[in-house]
């Protein structure tokens, strides 16, 4: 049994990921959650519909939010690449430390936030 | 149904491509009616049964039940006005018979209304929103805002002409409106079949959906990246898989490209039919359609899964139309 998503916690970390994603002009937004624990997002502003959501997606949104109790899957809306494709683009982040980064980022404004 | 799929046809048209209906006061209205007859032989799945049929006729509604519901593992569809008057008396495919088929067979079939503010001026274009939606029923609202007269052309963004009639829509009920783009009619200008007069409409009225037919071929690049950046926007295949048959290779980039950067859940499957032949084989075709490892590896383009499959055939335009499927399958089956 999967444990439950908090959504006061997960709208705290797609927050704190958008607070990065500005640096692009955009944003990520909540659209839907499955009692499996699968979180569906949707990019707006300049990344909706930009052809490198898949790389932000695999680097930086869905390690955030995998970090986030109870969630076991990031899908995004509209946007979708082959295995291949994503094969290519995980082998390009590993061992670029992304992926930890994003996380370690998230935390930490959500800490300092706390703090405040 | 197809293994249990629902299929929702987003898209089918009861012409009226008579001879009694072909405009006499225009000097290209009976060779435009030929072509348009000889185009789209060409373009028919080649069955037994398509040969000597004659689809230059008024299309009634038993002709469409046998073609669509019978013929084809069809469950629902929305029969939708062309309100083309370009070269025909009573339109392209004419308010009545779109009506009779709906009320005919109102557990399978919608209404999909249509209007032009070009052919009686926008206040009865206003009247008829009111009296498609009100009194026959209309679900939706199609508009051909491309013409072959250019002062008979409008844009979907002007907010004098096109504005009025979405407001008006909206007043009566209707959260779906549909458009025609790509495709032209004989000489048109192109640039009114170009989608981009969608988006201000599209930003202006968030709470509207906008279907766009025919991917607004040739405009692909500009569809792609409407469909990809408006939430609002969904693409009605409305006879594409026709191409399947023709260039294969050419289908799968395009859907390849819809699903990579669109996204599955904005695909409507639509036949097109009666003029695009019956919708049996193009369901056939899809149902066996997949994206080849060279693409998906060269391109990135996702695979074509089953799951994908169904809700393009109808799990998408039943969300959008308020269609519970189990319920209309159990209601089918009774």
């Amino acid at each position: 049994m999967p444990a439950t998503v908090d959504l006061a916690e997960l709208q705290r970390r797609i927050a704190s990921l958008n607070v990065l994603i500005r640096s692009h002009a955009g944003e990520i937004e909540l659209a839907n959650v499955s009692a499996e624990g699968v979180v569906t997002v949707r990019y707006t502003g300049m990344c909706a519909g930009c052809d490198y959501r898949p790389v932000t997606t695999a680097g930086t949104v869905e390690p955030a939010l995998l970090d986030v109790t109870g969630v076991s899957k990031v899908t995004v809306l509209g946007a979708m690449v082959s295995d291949e494709a994503l094969m290519r683009i995980k082998s390009t982040l590993q061992g670029s430390g992304a992926e930890e980064r994003a996380v370690r980022l998230v935390r930490r404004m959500e800490s300092e936030g706390e703090r405040r | 149904m197809i293994d249990n799929i629902f299929i929702f046809d987003n898209v089918i048209h009861l012409y009226d491509l008579s001879q009694q209906n072909v405009r006499t006061d225009r000097s290209d209205a009976q060779q435009s009616r030929d072509h348009a007859l000889e185009e789209t032989s060409r373009l028919r799945w080649p069955l037994p049964e398509n040969e000597g049929f004659d689809w230059g006729r008024r299309w009634g509604v038993e002709d469409m039940y046998d073609l669509v519901f019978k013929q084809a593992p069809t469950d629902m569809a929305m029969a939708q006005v062309v309100p083309m008057f370009d070269w025909f008396k009573d339109w392209y495919a004419p308010v009545k018979t779109q009506h009779a088929m709906a009320a005919a067979y109102p557990e399978r079939v919608m209404l999909c209304g249509g209007v032009d503010p070009m052919y009686q001026g926008l206040s009865a274009a206003l009247d008829q929103i009111d009296y498609q939606v009100k009194e026959l029923g209309a679900k939706s609202l199609k508009f051909y805002n491309g013409h072959v007269r250019i002062d008979e052309c409008w844009r979907c963004d002007d907010e004098k002409i096109a504005y009025p009639m979405y407001e008006r829509a909206r007043q009566a009920g209707i959260r779906v409106i549909q458009f025609h783009k790509g495709n032209p009619h004989g000489l048109q200008n192109m640039e009114f079949l170009s989608p981009v007069d969608l988006q201000a409409p599209m930003r202006d009225f968030p709470d509207m959906d906008f279907i766009v037919h025919h991917f607004a071929l040739p405009y692909f690049d500009e569809m792609v990246s409407i469909t990809a950046r408006f939430p609002n926007v969904y693409l009605s295949l409305a006879g594409y898989m026709t191409f399947h048959r023709i260039a294969p290779r050419r289908v799968q980039h395009h859907l390849g490209r819809l699903l990579q950067v669109g996204g599955a859940h904005k695909l409507l499957w639509g036949s097109e039919a009666a003029l695009a032949g019956g919708p049996r084989p193009y369901l056939d075709a899809f149902m066996k359609f997949s994206i080849p490892d060279d693409l998906r590896s060269g391109y990135g383009y996702p695979q074509m899964t089953l799951d994908i499959k169904r809700a393009i055939l109808g799990e998408n335009f039943a969300r959008l139309m308020n269609v519970d499927i189990d319920a209309k399958k159990q209601q089918l089956c009774a």
